[in-house]
């Protein structure tokens, strides 16, 4: 399994600040940019799942875990991921102008 | 696969690991809630939504929150090296970045949403005119926002203090392995962050 030894003295820091920042920079660049709408969410969601995995596996050594902390790790996201695919069916789709889901009726009265 | 057995975890890391997977499945419910709500109303997206935060004072503070996480990496370096006085001085500045964040967030970025009407419940704040649906969706963003920003800000002020505690009990150079537990839950702020920031900031 995995000791402090593992990870101790092996990681550039630096180096993985850097890819980071330079994430960062791409994600607000792409921001920025007149790129067409579906094509920029994408190239932002993609950019962001580098950098969550980076910091995750490099910063906080996920990499060096023993197996069942990967497990552990892994599994809320999965889990959280099939929630969200198992409910976007059953999402209530409320019509806020509708006749009965307006809600300036209900919330905003005083 | 000897490494699946869970009495060979150190039980402070599985325990921090635990905790950590549970913070996943709280934030990830409401990222998924909000991922749902922003794909069935668009007007998420409009000026007085998204539109309304400043990306580049968004983009100051995630670039503060990540220098943090790589001072808290040295911090953690420095730990196993017994390196105690580099050990303190990264964790200060850790806890230093950490408020900077905090400060930005409450002291200039929500004051300046208030001053614009917009409130966890801007529906309300803009009571007695006509709350139409489009006001009302705009106001389920703010909603989002100040949810999620706050409760992550909680997170913040937790780990702040749970570091600065870390590095007084570890300044005499005992139980210095906490310094990796307070360090792997100041990411875990980090990782949420980089799920928020696109999300609110960039996506329009």
């Amino acid at each position: 399994m995995a000791s402090e030894k593992d990870y101790h003295g092996k990681q550039n820091y630096v180096m993985i600040l850097g890819i980071i920042t330079v994430l960062l920079i791409a994600m607000v660049g792409v921001s920025l940019t007149s790129m067409g709408g579906s094509t920029k969410v994408l190239t932002i969601v993609a950019l962001a799942a580098v950098q969550f995995y980076v910091v995750l596996s490099e910063l906080m050594h996920l990499k060096f875990e023993p197996t069942v902390v990967k497990i552990a790790a892994y599994l809320s996201v999965i889990f959280i991921i099939l929630f969200m695919l198992g409910t976007a069916p059953d999402t209530l789709k409320v019509d806020l102008e509708g006749k009965f889901g307006n809600g300036s009726e209900y919330i905003v009265k005083d | 696969m000897s490494d699946v057995a869970l009495e060979r975890v150190p039980k402070g890391r599985l325990g921090v690991w635990l905790l950590i997977a549970g913070e996943v499945v709280i934030f990830g419910g409401f990222i998924a809630s909000y991922i749902l709500a922003r794909m069935e109303y668009p007007e998420f997206g409009s000026k007085e939504a998204a539109g309304a935060l400043n990306v580049w004072v968004g983009t100051l503070n995630t670039l503060i929150l990540l220098v943090s996480n790589w001072t808290m990496v040295v911090a953690h370096e420095a730990a196993l090296e017994k390196n105690l006085a580099k050990m303190k001085s990264y964790m200060t500045y850790t806890l230093i970045l950490g408020l900077i964040f905090l400060g930005i967030k409450l002291g200039y970025e929500w004051p300046t949403d208030f001053h614009e009407g917009h409130t966890i419940n801007s529906a309300k704040a803009i009571a007695g005119a006509e709350a139409g649906g489009e006001i009302m969706k705009i106001s389920l963003f703010w909603s989002y926002y100040f949810l999620m920003t706050g409760f992550h800000g909680l997170h913040i002020v937790v780990g702040s203090l749970v570091i600065f505690f870390v590095m007084l009990g570890c300044s005499k150079g005992e139980n210095l392995h906490r310094v990796e537990l307070a360090g792997a839950y100041w990411h875990l702020v980090e990782l949420v962050w980089v799920i928020l920031f696109p999300m609110f900031y960039l996506i329009k």
